[in-house]
């Protein structure tokens, strides 16, 4: 019996070794063309990769990973305007050893093109891709929810500045324009964040019960903050080390949302039984109230008249109401909005932009520009926005894009100006223009 | 040794020292017979001497009795075949004979040669090969074919073999050969049964694997001036060569650990020497 199976038992032990064998060779990875230089280099195609052009105030930053060959000679930046013939940087190269650089003969708001060569010792060269940026005085920050941070932009959106993390997502971020300091609720943690422009805590932070909703007069820097549990809006002074509260609004039912005028002297507070408050900041003397037939969502001031344009919902669909003290009235300009979420106005015009959201994840979303009159100026489909903001020098919207996770610049004509990096689930955007 | 029991119903007087009587003393006797081959031997009834084959009939009462028969030379006392137990009827007479001739070893030349017994009919019984003992009372009236390698077949009875029976108890039957068979050819164990080549493969293996581990350093030596290098002209050449040994590295580990583990194998099961 033994000597019949032995034929058999040999057979399985050879096609067990050679099964092994097979496994063994292809198991071993084969070589992969590394070499940055390599012209067969998948990723590379043999030119330098990871330049980047950082668009700053009056200057434009590189950086570029170190090129880990041997015989590099040196780093040279060439730059140009769009169309034009690209020329070196400077008379010099940068050190075999450099990974950064700096270019300060830039003009605001003008853009360049940038390329890097590296000179070799054998006397090639290789170059990076091109990269473009717009330096300027644009300061971009935003909040993301993936992993919960804090963020900053380049003037031209196209570069991630830092991210600093948070321990939750903030809830809101509002700007104090006049001191250059950003506050940040955090509710579930329950304080009040102040940052300065370089992501830098400063101050003492506020400890509240809940914060949720901020605005900020950035005439005076006074910071006004919701606390539901409390049911009462308080405001802060602009200096920093002081977290008392100053002065509160009380008996305002669920306040939901406040907002407080930077020309117009006065705090709007609206809250979740459709009621909106309208005090005088300076001895919080209510001077109107309106009653809408749905919980406030968005209050944007229309400084420029004095009036206020809100947004309510109910479910997921809402209306927009202009609000005029003048004659105290309610105006509904539009209503079956489609999940609003945001309101920006233009400060020249007073037209708003209203951001919709639409079912989450569908995409089936809406940013529209829409006149006093309720005329609808420029729509954006297709797009998933939740945060915007108005800009101050060209009167574009900055809107958070959940779809594409962008924050997009967005011309009065519904026309895409810039788009941001990839981000972690944007949602707030704020822009200062110094 | 067979022992074998009959019952003739033979009327005929069997010789015995006893003295007979013609009719059972009463009617709780049974009559006893006992006859044997050789005969002439001492018949013993339950241990006590009856007198010499032929016997009887005797007037034994009706019980189970052991008869024996007991050579004269006790040497040749065998209980297993000597001696068998009968069961006396009331009025009936019962026979018993013992056969306690010798076996007969069956020899043969050339031997071995295989022993049949031929039934008629062309059914052949095989009894086995020679030597082979044989109880006298089997070949009795048999016929006995003897088969051999390049021997004609050759039958004989049982009488005659018994008749070539010498005072050894032993027959021996001569078979006439008829052709010769070259002797088989031993094949040479396979190559691989070696003990030599199996050691060898073990080595040779082992060499490839150490090879193949050399091999790949210089692949790796290439790689690492391909990925130094920043001259374009040879990054091609540095990196096929990379490649090259990486094959080269992987051709010897695959062979070297076929090798190896075959010859491990190999030894491991055995050679013939």
């Amino acid at each position: 019996m033994s000597h019949a199976l032995r034929p058999f038992a040999r057979a399985r032990l050879c096609l067990v070794a050679a099964s092994g064998l097979c496994f063994l060779i292809a198991g071993c990875s084969t070589r992969e063309r590394l070499n940055p230089l390599d012209p067969r280099n998948s990723k590379t195609n043999g030119g330098l990769v990871g330049f980047n052009a950082i668009a700053g105030d009056q200057n434009v930053e590189f950086r570029w990973p170190a090129l880990l060959v041997a015989g590099v000679q040196g780093y040279r930046v060439q730059r140009w305007l769009p169309g034009g013939m690209p020329r070196d940087l400077g008379t010099a190269d940068y050190g075999p050893a450099a990974i950064a650089g700096e270019d300060t003969t830039v003009q605001n708001n003008t853009t360049y093109v940038y390329r890097l060569i590296v000179h070799l010792t054998n006397g090639d060269s290789a170059a990076s891709p091109p990269d473009t940026a717009t330096p300027g005085t644009r300061q971009i920050f935003a909040l993301e929810a993936g992993n919960p941070a804090f963020a900053r932009l380049s003037p031209d959106a196209r570069d991630l500045l830092y991210a600093r993390a948070a321990h939750e997502s903030y809830l809101d971020m509002e700007l104090d324009r006049k001191n250059k300091v950003i506050w940040l609720s955090s509710e579930t943690d329950g304080f009040v964040l102040r940052k300065s422009v370089d992501g830098a805590t400063v101050g003492t932070t506020i400890e509240l019960a809940d914060p949720t909703d901020i605005s900020v007069s950035s005439n005076r820097g006074v910071g006004w903050v919701i606390s539901p549990p409390d049911s009462t809006v308080y405001s802060y002074s602009s200096d920093v080390n002081n977290p008392l509260p100053q002065r509160t609004l009380n008996g305002l039912g669920h306040p939901r949302v406040v907002e407080a005028g930077t020309n117009d002297p006065t705090v709007w507070v609206g809250n979740e039984e459709g009621t909106v408050h309208r005090f005088r900041a300076q001895d919080l003397q209510e001077t109107h109230r309106w009653f809408l037939p749905d919980g406030v969502r968005a209050i944007a001031l229309d400084e420029g008249t004095g009036g206020a344009w809100v947004a309510t919902r109910t479910g997921e669909s809402g209306s927009l109401y202009y609000l005029n003290p003048s004659d105290s009235s309610s105006t509904l300009i539009r209503s079956n909005l489609l999940v609003p979420t945001d309101l920006g106005v233009d400060p020249v015009s007073g037209d708003v932009w209203v951001s919709e959201r639409g079912t989450p994840h569908f995409a089936a979303g809406r940013l529209s520009l829409i006149t006093r009159a309720g005329v609808t100026l420029a729509t954006l489909i297709g797009i998933e926005p939740y945060g915007i903001d108005v800009d101050p020098l060209d009167r574009s919207c900055w809107m958070t894009e959940l779809r594409t996770n962008r924050i997009l610049q967005i011309d009065r004509s519904g026309g895409t100006v810039r788009a941001s990096p990839v981000l972690d689930t944007p949602y707030a955007v704020r822009v200062d223009a110094p | 040794m067979v022992a074998v029991l009959l019952a003739f119903p033979s009327a005929a007087r069997a010789g015995s020292y006893l003295q007979r009587e013609t009719a059972p003393p009463d009617s709780s006797s049974g009559g006893l017979i006992v006859e044997t081959s050789p005969p002439g031997l001492l018949i013993l009834i339950d241990e006590v001497e009856a007198g010499r084959s032929p016997l009887g009939p005797i007037w034994v009462p009706s019980k189970t009795v052991r008869v024996r028969a007991r050579f004269d030379d006790p040497r040749l006392f065998d209980a297993a075949h000597d001696e068998t137990q009968v069961v006396i009827q009331p009025g009936a007479t019962s026979h018993v004979f013992l056969d306690l001739r010798p076996t007969v070893m069956l020899r043969s030349a050339p031997e071995p040669a295989r022993v049949f017994r031929l039934e008629g009919q062309g059914r052949d019984s095989l009894i086995g090969e020679t030597p082979i003992p044989l109880q006298p009372a089997f070949l009795e009236g048999g016929r006995f074919l003897f088969r051999a390698v390049d021997h004609a077949d050759t039958i004989f009875t049982g009488e005659s073999l018994l008749g070539l029976e010498r005072s050894g108890g032993r027959a021996l039957v001569s078979l006439r050969r008829t052709s010769e068979s070259l002797p088989p050819v031993i094949p040479r164990p396979p190559v691989y049964r070696r003990r030599w080549l199996q050691w060898g493969l073990v080595g040779v293996g082992a060499v490839l694997t150490g090879a193949a581990a050399l091999l790949r350093r210089e692949g790796d030596q290439w790689y690492d001036r391909y990925m130094d290098s920043s001259d374009r002209r040879v990054l091609d050449t540095y990196f096929d060569r990379a490649v090259h040994y990486d094959h080269l590295s992987l051709a010897a580990l695959g062979v070297g650990q076929v090798l190896f583990t075959g010859g491990v194998v190999l030894l491991v099961n055995g050679s013939d020497r």
